[in-house]
């Protein structure tokens, strides 16, 4: 089977179900300016405080976690083989359902970034967060890095939600939930105790986001570096127990005929 | 590891059992214990009321549904332990609007499923223009999908069915819903690939599509396989079933026409209108001298349609789902 061919037609596919989520326009002038807003709106609470370090802390909390939040939207993406009826098909297919599952939602990870970095490099002067060229294409890298990651846990409970289809927006809500309380978007993860942390540490968008300040912040590469390889270590974790999640759907919907023609 | 058999029947099926669990209550069986064979290059009709087995059948076959018991080969290839080899043997092509990605070309739909039956981007290509070409979309091969009409997206959906170059297809019910002239050119499609070697198993509900395409029918009901004859052949064999409307029959007439003999019934079928049905051959005729002499002119007599068949054979319940 050629794999190659399999996952440029999935990605396209999935180009075109970008499609159907946003024109440029709704995109600019919807999904932009509603991002823009949430972080302005966090921002400005730091700026209330009157305390700039906390002020660039929750702007660049906020502006990242638009990267992990938007790539989790790929765990509703991946039923949507379900409203289109083609699942069957594709259960039905030589190639099978695995590698185009996986690979058709990869557009959240492209728009996560875009709309992330835009909304943290548009702001960032605003909030006194003063970014050279080098340290903007850093921050832009590291939020793609953060989108790739988390693209997993999303993939992970697109997964559970194909299989407990009833459930399919709780998987995601939850871990949003999560990752948003214990993450260290608003509140440093140290914040909370250590049981918590450790919790949190599984996350990849926890150390993506880490990554992104510590950049920001001027901290060393080996640093920065350190939290990038802990976000694709456990992003791992998460894609081999997508793929595992995959695969045991596969198995058990053909033993309990949970697809249908049509699905 | 099984080897492709060229002779062997593109699709045999012996003892078929699949069970299904339901919460709180015993398994309902879908198939029961059924038997089939279809040979190469055969259109093979499967007809039956809603729930009667046809489509767990095609799942089965098509691998994304495990047998419980029993046993199911595609060109001698078993659909639970040779899955994979089976797969590239198979189109799968059901009806309705669902199937397709809305939002894409034809081709590239086509171009899409290409990919996962394991042709190359070139090979692709070609194939995707070939078969547009072939179900008449050529032109239309550039537009998404969502513009289509319903004879158009079930076109493609043979197309998709066939991307795969598959030895059998399945075809769920694939002109439900479609008007008739697209019905028509849908089974000319159908007839072209009987024509090219292929297998075809046709589930429907359509007695005209079952009995111009099939070379031969199987009626199922249950689960159970209740006969598998030439659409013909069985016709014959119920042609004594035949029929007699009449307008402007008086009851008293009526009630001599159902003591004629070989008169199994007569059925009131409006204010003055009635079906008459026979089960002795040529006791039509007695029937319709009748009602003529009786100055009842508006008459006429209907052949035994595969509906009257399958009717007859299923029971009374006719087309009612299973509980």
């Amino acid at each position: 089977m050629n794999a190659i061919a399999v996952l440029r037609q999935t990605m396209w596919s999935g180009w075109t179900d970008l499609r159907i989520v946003y024109t440029p326009t709704t995109w600019a002038f919807g999904w932009m300016v509603r991002v823009l807003c949430q972080v302005v709106f966090y921002s400005t609470l730091g700026s209330l405080l009157g305390d700039p370090e906390r002020t660039r802390y929750l702007l660049v909390g906020a502006a990242v976690f638009i990267a992990a939040n938007e790539t989790m939207m790929a765990s509703a993406s991946t039923t949507w083989e379900r409203l289109s009826g083609t699942l069957a098909l594709l259960a039905a297919a030589p190639a099978g359902m695995v590698t185009v599952l996986a690979a058709r939602s990869w557009f959240w990870i492209a728009t996560g970034t875009v709309s992330s970095s835009i909304a943290l490099l548009a702001l960032a002067p605003v909030f006194g967060l003063g970014l050279g060229a080098g340290e903007a294409a850093a921050a832009v890298a590291l939020v793609f890095a953060t989108a790739l990651t988390n693209y997993a846990v999303g993939l992970c409970c697109g997964s559970l939600s194909l299989r407990f289809h009833r459930m399919r927006n709780v998987f995601s809500n939850l871990v949003l939930l999560t990752m948003t309380a214990f993450g260290g978007v608003v509140v440093p993860v140290s914040f909370w105790p250590t049981g918590f942390q450790w919790f949190a540490a599984a996350f990849p968008a926890v150390h993506g986001l880490e990554a992104v300040r510590l950049a920001v912040g001027g901290a060393p590469a080996a640093a920065v570096l350190a939290a990038v390889g802990l976000a694709f270590a456990t992003a791992a974790g998460w894609l081999a127990v997508a793929a595992a999640s995959l695969w045991w759907f596969q198995r058990d919907a053909r033993r309990t005929g949970s697809i249908d023609f049509g699905d | 590891m099984s080897h492709i058999g060229i002779d062997a029947p593109a699709v045999e099926v012996r003892a078929l059992v699949r069970d299904f669990r339901t919460r709180g209550g015993p398994p309902r069986r879908a198939l029961d214990a059924f038997d089939l064979t279809v040979a190469p290059g055969e259109v093979h009709g499967l007809l039956g009321p809603n729930g009667a087995g046809k489509t767990t059948l095609c799942k089965i076959l098509s691998t994304i549904l495990l047998p419980t018991s029993g046993s199911a080969a595609v060109h001698g290839l078993d659909v639970v332990a040779d899955a994979k080899r089976v797969r590239p043997l198979l189109g799968i092509v059901f009806g309705g609007e669902r199937g397709l990605y809305a939002r894409m070309t034809a081709a590239q739909n086509l171009r899409f499923w290409a990919a996962l039956y394991g042709l190359g981007r070139r090979e692709g290509r070609r194939r995707a223009a070939e078969l547009l070409d072939r179900v008449g979309l050529a032109p239309r091969a550039d537009e998404p999908v969502e513009t289509f009409s319903r004879g158009m997206k079930q076109r493609l959906h043979l197309a998709r069915g066939l991307v795969g170059d598959p030895r059998v297809l399945l075809l769920d019910e694939p002109t439900v819903g479609m008007d008739p002239v697209s019905a028509h050119e849908f089974r000319d499609l159908v007839e072209s690939l009987r024509a090219e070697g292929r297998a075809v198993l046709l589930t429907t509900h359509d007695m005209a599509e079952a009995e111009a395409l099939c070379d031969r029918v199987s009626f199922i009901d249950g689960g159970r396989l209740l006969r598998c004859e030439d659409p013909r052949v069985l016709g014959e064999l119920l042609s004594r079933h035949e029929r007699v409307r009449a307008a402007g029959v008086p009851a008293a007439l009526a009630e001599r026409i159902a003591a004629l003999p070989g008169v199994e019934r007569v059925r009131e079928t409006g204010p003055g209108a009635v079906l008459v049905e026979t089960d002795r051959g040529g006791a039509a005729l007695p029937v319709l001298r009748t009602l003529v002499e009786a100055g009842v002119t508006d008459v006429s007599t209907a052949p035994p349609t595969l509906e009257e068949v399958y009717l007859h054979l299923i029971g009374e319940r006719g087309m009612a789902v299973r509980p």
